[in-house]
């Protein structure tokens, strides 16, 4: 196993999981192809142009046939990325809502070989333009993992973080849909893998919100999450 | 016996039997279809026996004997549904690996590639 101090920027591959996002694909891949050689754009079954617009730009595309949900499509990034050892994995939403210039600072702790995985946060770094209510959900959303995933962190459904080579082969997303991020702290801890939170920012706009998830999901999201975590 | 007993029993009977013929050729599960087996011999009882469903009834506290087969049901019901979603899960999470695979096998480079094969 390399020295993770010694990694590369080309050993480091971002994966942008995305489902109908023509609109925006682009304009989120450009920093990203700018910074980083190896990004893989998972299209989750689009109907629209996703897959042909990424096309257009240096990354790697790969097509869900059937839509599957952001989980399922980060797992598929994950094991292509493994395939190509790849040492460190970045998980990057295809909306917009991440900033391309924070994913440095993401992955330095893994980088020093002082953790396994690094969990972006707005709420110790920035949001832009986030609607309160947001706020409250992921206020909830916090405790809620609190109480049933039993890890203390800051921010539960952010999908900016990173894992070492070594987190990406243990963790198994099996939560297709969006009770994926609750599954992966619950990995962390079942695994002991070492975690630290690094602060990001996150940028909120009409389209994004519009996109997302509504804050009446939630109860969706936690029920699928505890019922999955029944079925092995 | 009651023309209703006699065309419950009969019914029951033959799903009985349909079970036990399914068990013996292994065609179903073999826990699930005991169970099921059981399931219809207690449905048996409780018609040939409707008294003892009453006096059962009060032994748990129920009260009516209709009570407790309606307790019974939900019950039933409850677990019948986690089973059919637990299938559904897995057959969701094998279709998942399907998707996957293919998605790998057919993974594509975008830009760069097409302007070296151009070049």
């Amino acid at each position: 196993m390399p020295d993770s101090r010694l990694i590369d920027d080309s050993a480091i591959w971002i994966i942008v999981p995305a489902y109908n996002e023509s609109a925006r694909i682009g304009k989120t891949l450009a920093p990203l192809c700018s910074a980083f050689p190896n990004v893989v754009v998972v299209d989750d079954g689009s109907a629209d142009d996703t897959a042909a617009i990424a096309a257009e730009s240096p990354v790697w595309v790969l097509r869900h046939l059937i839509n599957s949900g952001q989980g399922a499509a980060l797992q598929t990034g994950i094991d292509f990325a493994l395939r190509q050892d790849a040492q460190i994995i970045v998980t990057f939403d295809a909306d917009g809502q991440h900033d391309a210039g924070d994913i440095l600072r993401l992955v330095q702790p893994i980088r020093r070989g002082e953790v396994d995985v690094t969990l972006g946060s707005r709420f110790l770094g920035k949001t832009i333009d986030m609607p309160w209510t947001r706020h409250v959900m992921l206020k909830g959303a916090v405790w809620f993992t609190r109480l049933f995933s039993q890890i203390a962190v800051t921010d539960t459904h952010n999908g900016f973080r990173a894992m070492s080579r070594k987190a990406a082969q243990t963790i198994r997303i099996t939560q297709n849909r969006m009770a994926h991020a609750s599954e992966i702290l619950d990995q962390i801890r079942e695994f002991q893998l070492r975690f630290s939170e690094v602060p990001v920012t996150i940028r909120y706009n009409v389209a994004t919100l519009e996109k997302g998830q509504s804050n009446s999901a939630a109860v969706k999201i936690a029920a699928q999450f505890l019922l999955g975590r029944l079925v092995r | 016996m009651t023309p209703f007993q006699w065309l419950a029993i009969t019914f029951i009977i033959g799903a009985a039997c349909y079970e036990l013929v399914n068990i013996r050729q292994q065609r179903a599960v073999r826990m699930v279809g005991l169970f099921r087996g059981v399931i219809w011999f207690a449905a048996a009882l409780a018609i040939l026996f409707p008294n003892q469903i009453g006096r059962l009834a009060s032994f748990v506290g129920i009260g009516r004997g209709a009570d407790v087969i309606l307790y019974s049901f939900v019950l039933i019901f409850m677990a019948t549904t986690f089973y059919f979603y637990s299938r559904y899960l897995r057959l969701q999470r094998q279709i998942t690996d399907l998707v996957r695979y293919l998605a790998i096998q057919e993974a594509s480079r975008g830009a760069e590639e097409q302007t070296l094969e151009e070049g």
